[in-house]
């Protein structure tokens, strides 16, 4: 019994335009805003550890943009994400996001990861994740370090009976 | 508008239309098959050659979504609530306060077939006989004997690789079982460990090159469609060698709308959509109906209620009891490659195989079935978190996903059942299906049992914590759906008798799972749909000589 994509895009339990804007951001954030936090956010969800490049480098932020330019209410929900990340950055006396220091941006990915599920921030984090991850591992760049030799066709998995092999 | 005349029109292209067509035609007949949905071409239209394979199921060109609707399911009790669907990563997934609904069945020539694993199962003998022997459900009326020629001939056209042998059922596959893959064979510890016989399942996947296809190369994904036709599926096995005869032509994109039935309970025409958008008819001396347990009563009820003198046309509906539980194995393993469902355990297979409850279950390895054997899929759910932490634990974890599965016995129940929505219709303004489904409480204990013997399994395998359940509790389930246009030796109790001819309508069979009286302990029904309708076929064809039809 296979778990749709469906039911795992409902697992997520939040409609993204059932949940009013003003419960669940800060006032000042629901201003629309450009997504310059964008990458930058990305980048430290996937980050480039050596072995295997950051998301913006394998297009997972085009990807999100291209989806958001097709969905109204994805493109609110990326604008007040940003704009938050923003907002919390310029507390810290930073312009933005995108000028803060690596530490202090995975401090705030730490918070945004950490917020309930019926707000606006744990939407943000759980939908941005889905997706990115999908975009990044969805391309084949991504695969060496798993030891993935993918994709399945046309060469099968002839070794399926052995124990698996991995790159050196 | 003038009618084009047939020997037989076969309404549908699955496992039961399909074989129905491949045996009429073989007899001589000329045969008109019609089905609604597209052909897919399984050179070009498959896309597991791809980067992007991951990201889409079936790659369906006509969407199952929305096709039917749903009554309001029952409600969630805390009592079961260890049978949820969750996820360590994304949390409870069914979060209303009724079971989640959702429909999804491929349309098009081949039907389901397209996108199933290829479990090949005979019915175990006891499973035919619920009601003498248990006082549940109801008889077949027909035994395993009479079908089991029928298993012999499916088997061989299909190419159905496995074992000689399983509990009370001989076998005759033609071709031998698969080796079991890495990952499953330290599965099968996992299995002996909680008291269970693990063996080589029976797939529909060739396990060498057979009737001009090649073996199968063990990429693990039947569910996406099979691009090299070592998949049995029924559009390259019983439509291909239909069609091959030179009697039997296919029509694709066309959907029935309603069958009219005539003086003397002579069905009299078909009348389908054309492509053009105007409605035509066919004629044929004999019309069979294999559109499955949720298209096919819907059919003959928006045909004034066709075949329904008993009033059972979409009664007795019932779906697929199953559960899935997945965790970690400390080892590397591979576990994306081999054959879905390559391991299975019978032992609590026939009807009194679960102390306390009437009806069976079976288990198999199901990492393919829960969708955990490629990098989105461990991104997303197997592995928490975010950022270098995240890397490193899919760097150690991908690919060491063990995963069991269980299906079991789904009782028909008063409150699951198949009716006309009395408000959403289809494109050609008729009613959709509307789906009720019910667990009772044996049901749930049944599942329970399930669980617990699933969790056993992993853990005697060496795993750590489940992170991932997937359940009917609280997630209707459409993979096997049976039942609503019951076979039966009395026209006040059945729709059809043995051979799936109407009780009134002469000339009007059925070939597909609405027939089954019980859906079993958790067999595959695909290869006991073709059994049937190879053995109506025959019947068909044999009144058709003496001049009956």
């Amino acid at each position: 019994m296979r778990l749709s994509r469906r039911l795992l895009l409902t697992a997520l339990a939040w409609s993204l335009g059932g949940l009013p804007a003003r419960r669940l951001w800060p006032r000042a954030a629901q201003a629309a805003a450009p997504l310059t936090a964008l990458g930058p956010y990305l980048d430290i969800l996937i980050p480039d550890d050596g072995a295997s490049p950051a998301a913006t480098a394998l297009g997972v932020e085009a990807a999100l943009r291209e989806r958001a330019g097709a969905d109204p209410a994805y493109q609110k929900l990326l604008a007040l994400g940003c704009a938050a990340l923003d907002q919390a950055a310029r507390a810290q006396g930073a312009d933005d996001f995108a000028a803060l220091q690596p530490g202090a941006q995975r401090a705030l990915v730490a918070r945004l990861a950490a917020a309930g599920s019926d707000t606006g921030a744990g939407v943000f984090f759980a939908r941005t994740r889905w997706d990115a991850m999908d975009a990044y591992y969805g391309r084949a760049e991504s695969w060496p370090m798993l030891g993935y030799d993918g994709p399945p066709q046309p060469d099968g998995f002839m070794d399926f009976a052995s124990p698996p092999g991995r790159p050196e | 508008m003038a009618a084009e005349s047939h020997d037989a029109v076969v309404i549908g292209a699955g496992a039961g239309g399909g074989a129905a067509a491949w045996a009429l035609s073989k007899a001589g007949m000329r045969v008109l098959v019609l089905e609604a949905g597209p052909r897919y071409d399984p050179f070009s239209d498959y896309r597991l050659h791809r980067a992007d394979w991951e990201r889409t199921g079936f790659p369906e060109k006509l969407t199952s979504d929305g096709r039917q609707t749903f009554a309001p399911l029952q409600r969630l009790r805390p009592r079961w609530d260890h049978l949820r669907t969750r996820n360590h990563v994304l949390g409870a997934v069914a979060t209303g306060r009724r079971r989640a609904v959702g429909y999804s069945h491929v349309v098009g020539v081949g039907g389901s077939t397209l996108h199933y694993s290829g479990e090949a199962h005979r019915l175990h003998p006891d499973a035919f006989s619920l009601d003498s022997r248990f006082g549940v459900g109801a008889d077949w009326p027909i035994g395993y004997d009479d079908l089991a020629p029928f298993y012999d001939l499916a088997e061989k056209l299909i190419g159905v690789a496995g074992p000689d042998s399983a509990p009370g059922r001989r076998r005759c596959a033609p071709l031998p079982a698969h080796p079991l893959s890495y990952a499953s064979r330290r599965l099968a510890d996992g299995f002996r460990g909680a008291g269970l016989t693990p063996e080589a399942n029976s797939l529909a996947a060739l396990s060498q090159p057979y009737d001009g296809r090649p073996g199968c190369n063990y990429c693990g994904n039947c569910a996406r469609g099979c691009p090299r036709m070592d998949k049995g599926s029924a559009d390259v096995t019983f439509i291909r060698h239909a069609e091959a005869t030179g009697r039997c032509r296919v029509l694709a994109d066309t959907p029935v709308l309603r069958i009219e039935g005539g003086p003397g309970d002579t069905v009299t025409r078909v009348i389908h959509a054309g492509a053009d958008g105007a409605r035509h008819a066919v004629t044929a001396r004999v019309v069979v109906v294999a559109c499955g347990a949720v298209e096919t009563p819907r059919l003959l009820l928006n045909s004034d209620g066709l075949a329904n003198e008993s009033g059972l046309v979409g009664r007795h509906f019932m779906e697929t009891l199953a559960w899935t539980a997945s965790a970690l194995h400390p080892d590397p393993l591979g576990s994306h490659r081999g054959l879905p469902s390559d391991l299975i355990a019978w032992d609590h297979n026939t009807p009194d195989g679960i102390a306390g409850v009437i009806g069976g279950c079976r288990f198999s390895s199901a990492v393919h079935e829960a969708g955990l054997i490629g990098p989105i899929a461990y991104a997303r759910r197997v592995v928490g978190g975010w950022g270098t932490a995240h890397k490193a634990a899919m760097r150690a974890e991908f690919g060491r996903v063990l995963s069991v599965g269980a299906i079991g016995e789904f009782l028909p129940h008063p409150e699951s059942f198949i009716d006309l929505d009395p408000l959403e219709t289809d494109p050609h303004g008729l009613p959709k299906a509307r789906l009720r489904s019910y667990l009772d409480d044996m049901a749930l204990e049944r599942l329970a049992f399930m669980a617990a013997k699933s969790a056993e399994v992993l853990a005697a395998a060496g795993c750590g914590p489940i992170f991932e359940t997937v359940s009917s509790y609280d997630n209707f389930q459409a993979t096997h759906v049976f039942g609503t246009c019951r076979m039966g030796d009395r026209p006040e109790t059945s729709v059809t008798d043995s051979f799936g001819r109407s009780h009134r309508w002469r000339n009007l069979f059925i070939a597909d799972a609405s027939l089954f009286p019980t859906s079993g302990g958790g067999e595959g029904p695909s290869l006991t749909i073709a059994a049937l309708a190879l053995r109506s076929a025959g019947h068909i064809a044999d009144l058709a000589r003496s001049g009956a039809l």
